[in-house]
């Protein structure tokens, strides 16, 4: 929980600080550069003439105006010629910002070592880009920039940002007048950025700069900068920490049940001294207020740890990242007060709530309970699971009606399947100890002998105990078995979309889904036994419906030949300059249909489009759908995104894809793929985030066998003496151990197997409920939920190994005399 | 005093606790167990008899001297040796029962052998059972069974593997006289009929005169032995503890 906010701050802060450091006082870019920063740089690079800069600095209180150069796109070639970073699958794919090296004033990097960059020959790069090609100043380096152009640089120096270090992109620099010959028209600029003096404002800067202005380019102040990037990171990071955030609640679930169990177990191994305390005088009340003193005295204490614990899970997370290659900075861990406040109360409660009923039941305990050598009541389960099954029938209820709401809408019907999943989590949880008593009989079976039949007894003598223990690793098991099953629908429906609909052989795209040169396309096009080549551009724009979203430009032809769409409206044919095709769902979200007219902006401003036909979405073709030129107008870049390429059907697929690895051998950042690797790359995609979903879940999953680790030593405790008979009656420390590590992993292999019965099945409903967003297959990956089941089993025994020790070193006088 | 012995202690001693905390807890006991009799150790509260019986039975270490079960001495070897022979050649009762809760009272009488993974004579398990009288309560429950039963159990479960001797520390010290009665007279049948080796430490004079011999301890010494005791012979020499109060504190 702590470690979830302390991570998120801790990101804020440092690309607050980024933000703030880097903005000058006003800066003078193309309209329309704030489009989300994930479509930015994907269209036509907009300039802004150098010129205003004499006028510029004209006015009152300007200081200096820096022309500068950043463009993206740009790829760092490692020493085999290959994108930097694509081995390594690494976020970014080895693409570089590249920028000028502008004044100190207003640039928030220094050089570490060697020098700044001067001249067309000469480039300067960030300390991590350096290392990891393992270069130094003076050594060569291979570009290839956004022309296509490959080219060879010498290092003139490496670099770090002055205040945090780097993104995990990198960042790439030459002195200003070789960036604008390498990447930009003469007289143009992609920003002029404006230093003012400390007490000039910047509004009114702003003001007096803005009716210099040539149309389509705008001033802003870099308050207004700051406050809008800041607004971005807030959505992307706040999905991130909702995300964090809701693992973090299942982990306190599983927690409380935790603490549930403790305490439950605590009084139950009391019940003596707690009934003395009432034999003497101690009235209830005062009973349970020693009870929820202890709790909160816990809880206190545990929060605190849990705290420098999140700390340290926020740390790994972030090293985490990094390893995966994330563009996320890594500067120090941030604590604010929210975040301790929000563990601590949140600590505090849940251990109140969950000590609340073992208290009660101690404050029942009759003073004659002192006298008598009673065992802990089990007392029947009736209530319990009745309230359980009931709660069982509504969630299963709820699963069924689910997937007839997804026709009002899948949110809706995702929400009623969560709300299911919920019921039947929690009625299976009631339910367990019922469950726990066969369950354990057969889990227990194959476990011959002595050892296996104590094992056996031990978990279905208190079934409650043995099902709550579980019950925590059921819910996180449940969780990792829903996502792995509709992870794995997921990929199968992909595969599924990429036979149905991709007519091509080869698909090309660029590594990191970057765009790539027209001359690739031009390379196919002359490669022998290439038929068909279908062109995919990308220009960015906001458009209804789809808010801030890439529009597809393709030429209408051979996009058809490259790709079977079904059009249900209208015809593909008819896409021409000023038309757009719409898919089904946005066409239905906006109410638009054939002949509708639509205004888009794009980076050069807004366009009018008529809808000419609506199409089903196909995987990964979707949304908006124009013709090249129209593209072009939109502000696509000269680039291309994908091109799919139909070889003549005499053609041998091996010798053309032999042929085309020839041929696209200049362009190291593209990657041809045939059928089949395009699945796999996609199912790449989803295995990464599936990893990072996992790695979460895992966190639960831990707190869970923590649990057992808990439970078993107070099983241990409770049952000293019939340890110590075991002893003396002649059991070696051996059997003993085997016993315990035996009745763990009979818990384990329970709470895991119920986990996925339910992840399983709530993965289905999920599926069936996204059946119209695309997910048409039910998949499940089998050998990954046995991995689970092995996983869980394996660390069942792990968690009894300390106990199990425990229990083998009690001394045997001490268990038998033990009164 | 005839026949071999089946236990037997020499110079003996048990210390708990080290420099001003420290406890002499047995000096110097110098005890042969007879084979085939039914041995009871008496003495009063912190005499050190249940420490003599666990040292006998090698569930505690010694402090120094040495311990023989049969031929073999007990204070040179290592747990798993001291282990299997607890297992193959000894057997236990203990005052508060201590059966299995998750066994049944047959799988409880069993235990030992199971653990040793060998099988049981199954004759001679079905005699002790008719002769402790459980037949009609094997598939039940120590819970379900009352605290006669269950020590009953206990009894059958340390004969049914035919240990070369018996240690019941206080068996009948949770018992009511009825169940008690029964359960000494099933161990002195035992001895009797199945010529049994038993030791029984008790502070009840009615218990030890159950027994063939009584062996007086206080202050960790053996201070008086009785042969053939009857209850009221026991009495008497137990109250001349009280008058006398310990030897140990008499003047020498």
């Amino acid at each position: 929980m702590a470690g979830t906010y302390v991570f998120t701050d801790s990101l804020r802060a440092s690309l607050d600080t980024l933000i703030q450091q880097n903005q000058p006082d006003v800066t003078i870019r193309p309209a329309s550069a704030d489009f989300s920063p994930e479509f930015q740089g994907a269209g036509e690079l907009l300039t802004v003439p150098t010129a205003l800069a004499t006028d510029i600095e004209t006015i009152a209180g300007v200081v200096a105006v820096s022309r500068q150069v950043q463009v993206p796109a740009v790829v760092v070639l490692d020493e085999t010629g290959k994108p930097l970073g694509v081995e390594t699958g690494g976020f970014t794919s080895g693409t570089a910002i590249a920028q000028d090296w502008g004044p100190p004033q207003i640039n928030p990097n220094e050089i570490v070592t060697g020098q700044v960059p001067v001249g067309t020959d000469h480039v300067a790069m960030d300390t991590a880009t350096a290392e990891q090609l393992g270069i130094a100043p003076g050594d060569q380096v291979d570009l290839l920039l956004p022309s296509g152009e490959r080219r060879t640089f010498t290092l003139s120096g490496t670099t770090q940002l002055r205040s945090s270090s780097g993104f995990g992109v990198s960042f790439l620099f030459w002195d200003f007048p070789s960036a604008q010959e390498l990447f930009l028209e003469p007289g143009q600029a992609t920003s002029l950025a404006v230093l003012a003096e400390p007490t000039a404002s910047q509004a009114v800067i702003a003001e007096q700069i803005r009716p210099m202005l040539p149309s389509g380019v705008e001033a802003v102040t870099g308050d207004e900068i700051a406050s809008q990037v800041s607004e971005q990171l807030d959505s992307g990071l706040g999905f991130l920490n909702t995300f964090l955030l809701v693992f973090a609640i299942v982990s306190v679930f599983v927690a409380t049940f935790l603490i549930y169990n403790t305490f439950s177990m605590l009084v139950a191994q009391r019940t003596r001294e707690l009934a003395l305390l009432r034999a003497i005088g101690a009235s209830r009340g005062q009973v349970l207020r020693s009870i929820l003193a202890e709790a909160v005295v816990v809880a206190l204490f545990a929060s605190l740890l849990g705290i420098v614990v999140g700390a340290g899970v926020a740390r790994g997370l972030q090293l985490l990242f990094q390893a995966a290659g994330a563009p996320f900075p890594s500067a120090a861990l941030v604590f604010q007060p929210r975040t301790i406040v929000v563990a601590l109360s949140v600590g505090l409660l849940i251990t109140l709530a969950s000590a609340v009923l073992p208290a009660r039941r101690a404050s029942v305990i009759p003073p004659m309970a002192a006298l008598r050598d009673e065992q802990p009541r089990t007392r029947a389960l009736g209530r319990r699971t009745v309230v359980g099954g009931f709660l069982l029938g509504a969630g299963v209820g709820l699963a069924v009606m689910a997937p007839q709401l997804a026709e009002y809408g899948t949110t809706k019907a995702a929400m009623m399947a969560g709300a299911a999943a919920l019921f039947v989590l929690i009625g299976v949880l009631a339910t367990a100890p019922e469950l726990a008593r066969p369950a354990a009989a057969l889990i227990g079976s194959p476990f011959r002998g002595v050892v296996g039949r104590l094992a056996r007894g031990n978990t279905r003598r208190n079934p409650r105990r043995t099902a709550a223990t579980a019950g925590a690793l059921t819910i996180g098991v449940a969780l990792m078995s829903a996502i792995s099953v509709l992870a794995a629908s997921t990929q199968e429906s992909v595969a599924g979309i990429v036979d149905d609909v991709i007519g091509a052989d080869f698909v090309v795209t660029g590594y990191g889904f970057q765009p790539f040169s027209g001359d690739v396309a031009t390379a196919i096009r002359q490669t022998p036994g290439v038929a068909e080549v279908a062109v995919v551009k990308q220009a960015p724009a906001r458009a209804p419906g789809a808010g801030d979203t890439l529009i597809t430009g393709v030429d209408p032809q051979d996009i058809q030949q490259a790709l079977s769409l079904t059009v249900t409206e209208g015809s593909l044919d008819d896409l021409e300059p000023g038309t757009v095709a719409l898919d089904s769902d946005t066409a239905t979200e906006i109410g638009a249909g054939v002949g509708t007219v639509i205004q888009v902006l794009g980076v050069v401003g807004p366009v009018d489009l008529d809808v000419v036909a609506i199409y089903e979405a196909a995987g990964g073709f979707t949304g908006y759908v124009v013709d090249l030129t129209t593209a072009r107008d939109l502000g696509a870049s000269a680039q291309d995104n994908v091109v799919y390429v139909i070889k003549q059907p005499q053609a041998e697929a091996a010798t053309v894809q032999a042929d085309l690895d020839v041929a696209l051998e200049p362009f190291p950042n593209v990657q041809l793929l045939d059928q089949s690797a395009f699945k796999d790359s996609i199912g790449d995609q989803i295995g990464q985030l599936l990893n990072f979903l996992f790695a979460l879940l895992v966190l639960a999953v831990l707190i869970a066998l923590l649990g057992i680790v808990n439970t078993l030593a107070l099983s241990v405790f409770e049952r000293t003496r019939e340890i110590g008979l075991l002893r003396a009656v002649g059991m070696l420390r051996s059997g003993i151990r085997r016993t315990i590590v035996l009745e763990a992993l009979i818990i384990a292999v329970f709470g895991a197997v119920l986990g996925m019965v339910i992840g399983v099945a709530f993965g289905a409903l999920l599926q069936r409920i996204l059946a119209s967003e695309g997910i048409e297959e039910f998949a499940v990956n089998v050998p990954q939920l046995a991995l689970f089941l092995v996983l869980a089993a394996v660390g069942g025994v792990l968690a009894a190994l300390w106990p199990a020790w425990r229990g083998s070193r009690l001394r045997i006088l001490d268990a038998v005399a033990a009164e | 005093m005839t026949g071999t012995t089946a236990a037997r202690a020499a110079s003996l001693t048990k210390i708990y606790g080290e420099g001003e905390a420290q406890v002499v807890a047995l000096d110097q006991v110098d005890i042969a167990i007879e084979q085939g009799r039914f041995t009871a150790i008496m003495g009063p509260s912190g005499s050190g008899k249940s420490t003599l019986m666990h040292c006998l039975a090698g569930l505690d270490s010694v402090s120094g001297g040495q311990v023989w079960i049969g031929e073999t001495d007990l204070t040179t070897l290592k747990d798993k040796a001291l282990t299997a022979l607890r297992r193959d050649k000894v057997g236990f009762v203990f005052q508060s029962f201590n059966l299995i809760p998750t066994l049944t009272a047959q799988e409880n009488i069993t235990l030992p052998m199971d653990i040793a993974g060998s099988k049981p004579d199954q004759q001679w398990v079905n005699l002790i059972i008719d002769t402790v009288g459980l037949r009609s309560r094997l598939d039940h429950k120590p819970s379900e069974l009352s605290g006669g039963q269950q020590q009953r159990v206990a009894c059958a479960r340390a004969l049914a593997s035919r240990p070369e001797i018996i240690f019941a520390d206080e068996p009948t010290g949770n018992l009511d006289s009825r169940s008690g009665a029964e359960v000494l007279g099933f161990l002195r049948r035992s001895v009797d009929e199945f010529g049994q080796t038993i030791v029984m430490v008790t502070h009840d004079p009615n218990a030890a005169s159950y027994a063939q011999r009584v062996v007086f301890l206080a202050d960790g010494r053996i201070v008086d032995e009785m042969a053939d005791p009857t209850a009221e012979r026991v009495l008497d020499r137990m109250k001349r503890f009280d008058i006398e109060g310990s030897p140990a504190t008499e003047p020498a």
